[in-house]
């Protein structure tokens, strides 16, 4: 089973897992809210970069492309199971566990393109230039998304949204 | 599962990173396999899709098959009781309908296991007869592994020529391939359709107070059909023992009265699981009723003389008409069971000892026997015996690859948070009958779990030398009961 990785790229598998996992674990866990489930999603967003290696292992942003897997698997978990994120094992302020389902109900409501910017800028802290090269835009159009996302979440979320709430999910 | 009293929030301690490397690993092992059969799409897939969409659905008696359909959620109760022994019963969530790519890449690996399995017990029997049931072992071991974990789990995966699938989709997989076999055969004793009658129970028998994690006791339950059996080891360790026993008498007709070997349950046990198996059918087209005697070679020592049992000529009427081979390096004859969705296949190696050809039979070596059986008449001789084994199947484990479940150390952190665990003994009881209207096995597995501490001539075909002999499922090919005949007489 192992030794046989690497062959994608510079970077062998085993050590690219080894760096990615824990910033995988962690944007998991702020959509989901549930360290188990995180680790989860993580190692399913890892296994498929593993199945593929050989093409996403030579990508210069081999880690957007598990990130946003991972947050994908995470969206797709927490909407599947809702009552998931209200029993979770994770000990949230009561404040960022109502900010964390707002938030994701919201961005369950964004285009596809607004929501992978934002997830990938704020809460897998992306620099932008690196979240325009894992989505294939230019840096002006993930501006464009961020701003447009950014709008149509304080209007979802409400009037006194303010982009440090985004923030503050990464504290 | 409301049957013990649930921690009302589990510690979160992280995952080592090279468990979560290995997990990734064997995930996209499973993930490329799927690809792969997704590419190579037989007729026999569709055929299994359609078996297991059409009987996923249905139902049977609660408990005795491991492919019931989807119940309603509801509240624990006691089923039923054997002495001091108690079952409690809880109306199932939601199991998982394995697709049939998963069904397939199963079923795969249960012929490579069941082969691997054969070999590595020939290879310790010296000479002798050999009988196991691989299918009851290998649900006794997915259970075990559902509840294994890091290298634990790799190696029982190991052992079951499996590791490109995960616990849960083995799980689902075996599900599928019992729904599978569910469906060719009758349950229970009343069998007026004269289908072939497959008898398949599962138990989890738990030490009193001992509480394992509900998600353990909830994938047995939903994926195997798992019966939950409150027992007292510790204290009544008699009782115990005396309700195992009489669960595994009634799931195999009383054709196996005692699952462990006298000392291997002891007040260390915290729980056993158990698989038990009851087969039973008449041959598509009967032999003779009448035996003659005649001569059979063992590999070793004296020729002996067995009963026979025969086919009439092939110029009668009666003739029997079956796929055969009859070739230089072996004979083999596949005997449909009624209802043809069941068969054996005897194999008769002629160049080479049955020890010799059974370490080099492949997956794709008995494939190619299979494909090169033509249907024509034979005339046909079968010694008709019956085999009863008693195996202790550690050391046979273990050299397959799961010695690690056996040692202090395993990882059994998926059934309990408390004190570490390891598998003290897995044993096996077969018991396999041939005789001239049909074939009757059984077989029980015990996992006992501990604290730590091709084309020829026309020739008749007489199987009176050391013989292979397979009870096996034709649409899926999962191998229920294999023999390596050495002496029928013995």
């Amino acid at each position: 089973m192992a030794g046989n990785s690497g062959e994608g790229g510079a970077e062998a598998f085993d050590d690219f897992f080894l760096r990615i996992l824990p910033r995988t674990i962690r944007a998991a866990r702020r959509l989901t809210g549930d360290p188990f489930l995180a680790e989860d999603v993580a190692v399913e967003a890892l296994a498929r970069a593993h199945a593929r290696w050989g093409r996403v292992g030579p990508l210069p942003w081999r880690d957007a492309w598990v990130l946003k897997v991972a947050s994908r698997e995470a969206l797709h978990e927490v909407r599947r199971r809702p009552q998931m994120a209200a029993v979770s094992n994770d000990r949230d302020e009561s404040d960022d566990v109502v900010l964390r389902l707002a938030l994701v109900a919201a961005l369950g409501h964004l285009p596809r393109r607004q929501r992978e910017t934002i997830v990938l800028r704020y809460l897998c802290d992306l620099p932008e230039a690196d979240v325009a090269l894992a989505l294939g835009v230019s840096a002006g159009t993930v501006k464009t998304h961020i701003h447009r996302a950014l709008a149509s979440l304080r209007t979802d979320i409400g009037a006194d949204f303010e982009e440090e709430y985004v923030h503050g999910l990464r504290a | 599962m409301g049957y013990e009293p649930e921690p009302a929030e589990r510690p979160y301690t992280p995952t080592p990173p090279e468990e979560l490397l290995a997990r990734a690993k064997r995930r996209s092992a499973a993930t490329r396999r799927r690809r792969l059969l997704t590419s190579s799409t037989s007729v026999t897939l569709v055929v299994a899709a359609v078996l297991i969409g059409i009987l996923v659905p249905g139902g049977s008696a609660p408990g005795r098959h491991f492919y019931t359909g989807p119940p309603a959620s509801g509240a624990v109760r006691v089923a039923a009781r054997i002495g001091s022994a108690y079952e409690l019963t809880a109306d199932n969530g939601r199991s998982r309908i394995a697709t049939p790519k998963l069904a397939k890449a199963l079923q795969d690996d249960e012929i490579g296991y069941s082969i691997s399995l054969l070999r590595t017990l020939a290879g310790s029997a010296g000479s002798g007869n050999v009988l196991v049931s691989p299918s009851s072992l290998a649900t006794a071991l997915a259970m075990l592994e559902l509840g294994a974990r890091g290298s634990t789990e790799q190696g029982i995966a190991a052992a079951l020529d499996s590791t490109g699938l995960s616990a849960s989709d083995q799980a689902a997989g075996w599900r599928a391939l019992a729904a599978v076999l569910a469906a060719e055969t009758s349950t229970g004793a009343a069998s007026l359709t004269q289908e072939p009658q497959l008898d398949i129970a599962n138990g989890l028998f738990l030490q009193k107070q001992f509480s394992v994690l509900p998600a353990f006791v909830g994938a047995l339950t939903s994926e195997f059909q798992t019966g939950l059996w409150r027992v007292d080891f510790a204290h009544d360790l008699a009782g115990a023992s005396g309700a195992i026993n009489q669960w595994t008498s009634e799931h195999t007709m009383g054709l196996i009265k005692q699952l462990f070997s006298p000392g291997a349950l002891t007040p260390m046990t915290v729980l056993v699981l158990a698989d038990a198996v009851y087969f039973h059918a008449d041959w598509a087209q009967s032999f003779e009723a009448s035996t003659r005697g005649g001569p059979f070679y063992p590999s070793t020592g004296a020729v002996e003389n067995v009963p026979f049992m025969r086919t009439p000529p092939v110029d009668s009427k009666n003739a029997l008409t079956v796929p055969v081979s009859v070739t230089s390096g072996y004979d083999a004859v596949e005997l449909p069971y009624s209802g043809r969705k069941l068969s054996a296949l005897a194999v008769m190696p002629l160049g080479s000892s049955l020890a010799q050809f059974v370490s080099s039979l492949t997956p794709a070596g008995l494939a190619r026997i299979v494909s090169g059986l033509d249907t024509r008449a034979v005339e046909l001789s079968v010694p008709t015996f019956t085999l009863r084994a008693d195996d202790q199947l550690n050391e046979t484990l273990s050299a397959m690859g799961m010695s690690q479940a056996f040692a202090p150390g395993a990882d059994f952190t998926g059934i309990t948070a408390q004190p570490p665990l390891l598998v003290g003994s897995v044993e096996q009881r077969a018991y396999l009958q041939v005789t001239p209207k049909g074939t009757t096995a059984a077989a029980a597995t015990g996992v006992n779990v501990i604290m730590s501490a091709i084309a020829g001539g026309d020739r008749p075909v007489v199987l009176d030398h050391p013989f292979l002999f397979l009870i096996r499922d034709n649409t899926t090919g999962a191998i229920l009961f294999e023999s390596m005949i050495d002496n029928p007489a013995s």
